[in-house]
């Protein structure tokens, strides 16, 4: 068996909508730096990530939220397991993944999510200036 | 008076769509209708643009296919180029197709129909999930979940994406397999032929159980239509058109992709975005047929590699006197399906030629028509393209895997609902089996109708005056 990760990182959503890409694009940032995190890119959340969530003792989701107001701030929420609600055929969301790795019997590791406000999501890969400006602070995050 | 139940999203399958069941005045089930309520032009709006760009373009239809729609697709470019692509080549699109058909029917098995199979089609439906699955079948989720990743693994190793990739090109694909790559998947390879090998044997001895479900779901005469290559054996990449009756007759034969609008006609009904393809020679609605794992395993003659050749004699038991005619036998069609393609998967990267160059045939159009063909997960796909004199698409046609099962899906509700639904109420066993019912097609709706999403699922029960008198919604 593989040893435990000390970090994952899943970034994950829409990259052709817009600032829906925050999520791919902060993973990415990320993943290009020489780094020991382990970083995962994805267009939505399968349940197949559990078996790399299960191998982790920190996992962190970054994900875009639709923006209600300009000067909108980065989100952080500490979440846990969540299996109260029925889980869909091929996508879920990190508190399902989190349930379904400790289902499986594995050990559910401390899980936060990274929640980049979101501006614009018509179609197209450009990010608006305010998504870009929050993703730069989501990715120090991570050290520099 | 007649009544009318509406089935409104259906769940666990790729996309939208909803289901409406006729009573007649006695309160007995007339017919039921599947509408795909979903619309995606693709074949409109790819008019004006490169046909260089279509693999990209149409694979964009489907998150859960896309490697499908690239390899017809760009079966269709290699046409319009006129090249023949290099060995090597050839087989990487090969081996890719495999791994696409390995995820995809680990997905549909064990992620959206174990939870009716493993935990019952009348089970509370607040638990008939994966997590309900994970919870009582712990090693069986893990299994599915490992397999499917183990197929998304090869499509990221051989293209560099597991998603979307842009590897597959018109002429081959655009980068050759490396040794490390091929390694990291050889060294996987037992353990994903003995999770196929250990989840038939769990399948096959409790398939029994569901007698009622077998009768019932799709469980009917009709055409099925596979590639075949020259000799009877199963295809999935090339070959050409086969078509075998109820009794594995051949009525048609060795059709060439380029003819395939000879044989298939395209009918349009009004109530779903769905095309409803059908054998010409019967014309329509007659010339109803299926494709996917289990027309591939009527159709073929042999599938060629040992361990899914003696599972083949043990599935055609189940119908000694001619095609496996249930649909519900998708599920054992698709377990056997795995097993040979994690076996030829087994056999490409064996061959030396698997790591060659050149991969990529490099030409301009020379013909202003191409048509590719080959076998996605779920059954056959087509794609039709016609250029201008500047290499711009005036004209496209994609046949979808799920459209040339709408004809057979819609008479397959029907006899399901006619055995489930017996009043002018729909109990939750009854409505799950309409859904499942579908989900042995595993139709992906994104697809075929050229929406974005997961499949809900509206049921209305209707009077004969078209008055709602039921309705279920998950």
């Amino acid at each position: 068996m593989s040893p435990r990760l000390a970090l994952l990182i899943i970034g994950y959503g829409n990259a052709l909508r817009g600032d829906d890409g925050a999520g791919i694009r902060a993973a990415t940032m990320i993943a290009a730096r020489d780094s020991p995190i382990r970083v995962i890119v994805t267009h939505q959340l399968t349940p197949e990530l559990a078996e790399d969530i299960a191998r982790a003792a920190q996992v962190v989701f970054v994900d875009a939220y639709a923006a209600k107001e300009p000067g909108a701030k980065l989100r952080i929420e500490r979440i846990g397991a969540d299996d109260a609600h029925s889980v869909p055929g091929h996508h879920g969301d990190p508190a399902r993944l989190l349930a379904l790795v400790g289902r499986l019997g594995g050990s559910v590791p401390d899980a936060w999510v990274v929640g980049i406000p979101a501006f614009r999501f018509a179609t197209g890969e450009t990010i608006s200036p305010e998504t870009a400006q929050r993703i730069d602070e989501a990715v120090a995050l991570f050290g520099e | 008076m007649t009544k009318l139940i509406t089935i409104d999203p259906v769940t666990r399958i790729e996309g939208h769509s909803r289901i409406t069941i006729r009573l007649d005045e006695h309160g007995e089930v007339d017919i039921a209708r599947l509408h795909i309520t979903q619309f995606r032009g693709f074949e409109k709006f790819v008019e004006g643009r490169p046909f260089q760009e279509m693999p990209s373009l149409t694979a964009r239809t489907c998150g859960i296919c896309p490697i499908s729609h690239l390899l017809a697709s760009a079966k269709a470019c290699d046409e319009i180029m006129a090249v023949r692509i290099p060995e090597s080549a050839a087989m990487l699109r090969r081996l890719i197709n495999y791994a696409q058909i390995i995820q995809s029917h680990a997905l549909s098995f064990f992620h959206l129909s174990s939870p009716d199979l493993l935990l019952g089609m009348d089970s509370d439906p607040a638990l008939r999930h994966i997590l309900g699955v994970a919870a009582k079948f712990p090693e069986l989720a893990k299994d599915g979940i490992w397999l499917r990743k183990f197929g998304q693994q090869i499509i990221e190793l051989t293209s560099g994406k597991r998603i979307h990739p842009s590897w597959i090109v018109p002429g081959g694909v655009n980068q050759a397999l490396s040794p490390e790559a091929r390694d990291a998947i050889v060294v996987q390879l037992s353990q994903a032929l003995a999770i196929a090998r250990k989840t038939l044997d769990w399948f096959k001895p409790v398939i029994s159980r569901f007698q009622d479900e077998i009768d019932s779901f799709a469980n009917f005469p009709s055409l099925f239509m596979a590639l075949v290559s020259p000799d009877g054996t199963i295809e999935h990449y090339d070959g050409s058109i086969r078509i075998v009756d109820a009794q594995r007759r051949i009525v048609a034969d060795q059709i060439a992709a380029c003819d395939y609008a000879d044989t298939i006609g395209e009918a349009v009904e009004a109530d779903s975005y769905l095309k409803s393809p059908y054998f010409k020679l019967l014309g329509y609605p007659q010339g109803i047929y299926r494709v996917g794992p289990l027309a591939r395993l009527n159709v073929c003659e042999r599938l060629g590699t040992p361990l899914a050749e003696s599972e083949l004699g043990q599935f055609r038991a189940l119908q000694p006197d001619g095609a496996v005619l249930s649909s519900f036998h998708y599920h054992c069609a698709r377990l056997i399906e795995i097993l040979h393609a994690l076996e030829r998967v087994g056999e490409l990267l064996a061959a030396p030629e698997i790591l060659g160059m050149p991969v990529r045939a490099i030409a301009n159009p020379n013909k202003r028509e191409g048509i590719g063909v080959s076998e996605a997960p779920r059954g056959t796909l087509i794609h039709h393209y016609r250029i201008d004199d500047n290499g711009l698409i005036s004209w496209a046609n994609l046949i979808i895997a799920t459209g040339h099962n709408n004809l057979a899906m819609n008479r397959g509700i029907t006899q399901v609902a006619k055995r489930f639904v017996k009043a002018a109420k729909i109990s939750e066993g009854a409505l799950n089996r309409v859904e499942a019912v579908i989900r042995c097609f595993d139709p992906c709706l994104s697809c075929s109708t050229h929406a974005l999403g997961q499949m809900m699922l509206r049921i209305e029960l209707v009077d004969p005056a078209g008055e709602m008198l039921d309705c279920c919604e998950r």
